[in-house]
């Protein structure tokens, strides 16, 4: 076998592996990319457990328009703590991505998350990707 | 008289004992609209669902957080919001209805009701499973939902990744409530 025929087979060969691997790059990046960091951005408001939820009661489709979606600072006294599920002065549902053992009853707080909207049954707004606010 | 007196001061208190209503803010609902045989499995899970039985009556609500609905793909999440559910303008997916001759006992029950996705109503009829443990009461069952009833149509693109009828799961652990 001459040396430039192996040298042609071995490119090939590296350009297919190339290719296979960069196509499952891409695959990989198109579906578990883009995951967003709610943590990471500024809170869009900060105001009061009551006064948030408020404003729900008030007018369900004008909150939902300008809260839904953005990151959210809420302040309140903590009422209930259950797993990853904390609740601020009864009304404000905040899902934690992992339950926080220094959280209390009692405890006054702010916390960050995403608003997700208002659950007329138990007359609560919740929020996710939650985290404690600094 | 004394015994009519009894017997209505017996009823009020037994209403009273009995309009006993159990809740949760922590049920589980997963849907799967995979293609058989796709790569990708469409499936989402919220385990931020609220519920209220109504333990008297039978009396059965179910209120779920389109946004709370989580995907594997944060791709496919962001077109379930956002093609799809419009959870920007319509937020919430409820059922409002009744555990058909709810007794408080195991077992099979029907249900039937209005169920809300989408901003589009329809009577729906089903059947849950009932099952009581350590003072709770769990309630399950698995139903499918045609998208196109809903206003969710899928284009002839996505056909290939996103089924037409979905397989919902649902569970829910009722406490009293606090």
């Amino acid at each position: 076998m001459g040396k430039t025929l192996k040298k042609v087979i071995i490119a090939f060969l590296l350009l297919a592996i190339i290719g296979v691997v960069g196509f499952f790059a891409a695959r990989y990046y198109a579906y578990h990319g883009g995951k967003r960091d709610v943590q990471s951005e500024e809170a869009a408001f900060t105001l009061k457990a009551k006064d948030f939820v408020a404003e729900f009661t008030a007018n369900e489709a004008s909150a939902n328009k300008k809260y839904l979606e953005k990151p959210v600072a809420v302040s309140g006294a903590i009422t209930s703590v259950n797993g990853k599920e904390v609740i601020l002065d009864d009304v404000v549902v905040c899902n934690f991505t992992t339950p926080d053992a220094t959280l209390k009853v009692g405890q006054t707080i702010s916390i960050k998350g995403r608003a997700v909207g208002f659950d007329d049954l138990m007359g609560s707004v919740n929020l996710d990707q939650c985290s404690i606010n600094n | 008289m004394k015994k009519t007196i009894v017997t209505l001061i017996c009823l009020v208190f037994s209403s009273v004992l009995f309009s006993q209503k159990v809740m949760t803010r922590s049920g589980e609902i997963k849907f799967d609209a995979t293609v058989p045989g796709a790569m990708d499995p469409v499936v989402g899970t919220s385990n931020t669902v609220s519920a209220i039985l109504d333990k008297a009556t039978g009396d059965f609500v179910v209120q779920g957080m389109v946004k709370s609905f989580k995907f594997k793909s944060p791709l496919m999440e962001e077109h379930y919001n956002e093609n799809y559910m419009e959870s920007d303008k319509l937020p919430k997916t409820t059922f409002k209805g009744k555990i058909v001759g709810f007794d408080g006992k195991n077992g099979t029950y029907d249900v039937e009701g209005d169920l809300t996705i989408h901003g589009v109503t329809n009577k729906v009829k089903t059947k849950v499973t009932v099952s009581n443990a350590g003072g709770s009461v769990t309630v399950s069952g698995t139903f499918t939902v045609k998208l196109n009833d809903y206003k969710l149509e899928v284009p002839a693109m996505a056909k290939k990744t996103l089924a037409e009828t979905a397989k919902i799961s649902i569970k829910l652990e009722l406490e009293d409530k606090k």
